[in-house]
């Protein structure tokens, strides 16, 4: 026979247990996105290798720690940059501010900040883009010059251009344009743009590959974002609408979509897109 | 602790004939045969990796990477057993291995930044979403506060209506195993709701 205590105890429990269920059964999940069709383009594409960290899981903390120590030491270095220490991460020629910029907002961008941005979608404004009010006032942006064919803008880049080859970005961008830097005017930027199938236009994912051996000139502040890798390098994806400053943080415009930022030796990369991150890394991945 | 072949033949599931057949093309890299299991199991990978993660677009992330895996494995994948459990354990890992990396670039941020990490607020309920809802999301932020271990049996339990048997299969552990876990889990969670969610023990 059981005890009294005992049942009390089960009954006590199987009526926790209940309200476990009832409660968790209200729960509001998010809708399921079109998982499989994701998958399916991957499967087709051929780029379905297993996305597996390239250096040991031990080595990772160890290579962090070194790049904090090092961005740490040339930091202090400099008294310019002293008090900004904890404030940004570099990745190539990109610096990753950690914090909104304090810069007074520019009336007009100057002429030495020519450099493009080909959004994703219409531009947004700083408010909209849930910044704060320490925010400097995005910029105009210029227009873009006019497209080449990649054979030109592989002629006149004076380096080899790299692009990807998984999709949707696996067949020639819908166009090209070179771009100066506008501090170190002798350097190049590429911008390969890919508009969405069918809608001629509407870009889909815009490659930037800069040649940034000497150069550290451009900022993007990351109100949300990840560090992730390619190809085992180190890298980040700065997720939203952000402003980006392409000379030092006098002037500001905004980036309106998802960015993954990632360099491989001589070169920056940016690639704006409208994929997931994961899609995002694969294409950056597939970089021939 | 691993199940035994004598286990598994009390614990087992079985597979689904339609599924099975699925599974053969998908060996034979029939990828619209995968394409049809992935869309009958998407919305449970999904979720699990959400429970985990609280996050749409990582789970997004977490969920395709489960799907191009498995399909990555499938050679190795018995086909005798049932299909959701094995994804089940994928999608556990998957995210349980974001999680630790979200966690440890935070905690590198914030020792760089000299901060401690926000905690998120819960919306007032009434607010932003009913009040029902309300309380199974303080829920979940109760299970939350519970080992790894806890919150897996928790979550496919009860968020996710998976029978115990299928659990079995998915944690590869017997069937006592999930049950005694369950009543622990249970026993931890009421604790902590107890101390520090005592409006989902209060009598309405």
């Amino acid at each position: 026979m059981t005890e009294p205590t005992a049942t009390n105890d089960r009954d006590r429990h199987d009526e926790w247990a209940a309200t476990v269920q009832a409660l968790a059964g209200r729960y509001s999940f998010p809708s399921t996105p079109n998982i499989a069709g994701q998958v399916l383009r991957r499967l087709e594409a051929g780029t379905v290798t297993a996305h597996s960290p390239a250096r040991p899981a031990w080595r990772r903390p160890a290579l962090a720690l070194a790049i904090l120590l090092l961005l740490l030491l040339v930091a202090l270095s400099v008294p310019a940059v002293r008090a900004a220490v904890r404030e940004w991460l570099q990745i190539g020629a990109v610096r990753i501010l950690l914090t909104p910029p304090s810069t007074e907002p520019a009336a007009t961008a100057p002429a030495s900040s020519q450099w493009p941005r080909v959004g994703l979608t219409p531009p947004v404004n700083a408010a909209e883009a849930g910044t704060t009010a320490t925010l400097p006032a995005a910029t105009v942006t210029p227009p873009l010059g006019a497209p080449l064919t990649l054979a030109e803008a592989q002629v006149q880049a004076g380096f080899e251009l790299r692009l990807p080859t998984a999709p949707p970005a696996d067949r020639p961008p819908d166009r090209v344009y070179l771009q100066p830097l506008p501090v170190l005017s002798e350097e190049r930027v590429v911008i390969s743009v890919w508009d969405d199938a069918g809608r001629p236009g509407e870009p889909i994912l815009s490659l930037y590959q800069i040649k940034s051996e000497n150069c550290c000139l451009k900022g993007a502040w990351a109100s949300g974002g990840a560090e992730t890798e390619v190809g085992g390098e180190q890298a980040y994806w700065v997720e939203g609408p952000h402003p980006l400053s392409i000379d030092r943080g006098d002037n500001w415009s905004i980036v309106p979509g998802d960015v993954l930022i990632w360099a491989e030796g001589a070169f920056t990369y940016r690639l704006e897109s409208t994929l997931s991150l994961e899609e995002t890394v694969t294409v950056a991945e597939s970089l021939r | 602790m691993t199940v035994s072949a004598e286990e598994r033949r009390h614990t087992a599931v079985a597979p689904d004939p339609a599924e099975a057949a699925l599974i053969a093309r998908a060996r034979q890299q029939d990828t619209a045969a995968w394409e049809q299991l992935v869309r009958a199991h998407e919305e449970h990978v999904f979720r699990l990796a959400y429970l985990v993660l609280r996050d749409g677009p990582a789970a997004q992330d977490a969920a395709q990477e489960t799907f191009v895996r498995a399909y990555l494995a499938l050679a190795r994948f018995d086909e005798t057993r049932p299909l959701r459990p094995w994804l089940t354990r994928i999608a556990v890992n998957q995210a349980r291995n974001r999680l630790r990396a979200r966690a440890r670039y935070r905690h590198r941020l914030d020792r760089l930044l000299g901060r401690a990490s926000p905690v998120p607020a819960l919306p007032h309920p009434g607010e932003q979403r009913l009040q029902a809802e309300w309380r199974a999301e303080r829920l979940a932020e109760a299970v939350r506060r519970l080992g790894d271990k806890a919150q897996e049996v928790i979550y496919l339990r009860y968020f996710l209506n998976m029978p115990e048997a299928e659990m079995a299969e998915a944690l590869a552990v017997p069937a006592g195993t999930v049950k005694s876990r369950l009543h622990r889990a249970l026993q931890q969670l009421r604790t902590v709701v107890e101390a520090d969610f005592p409006e989902l023990v209060e009598k309405e």
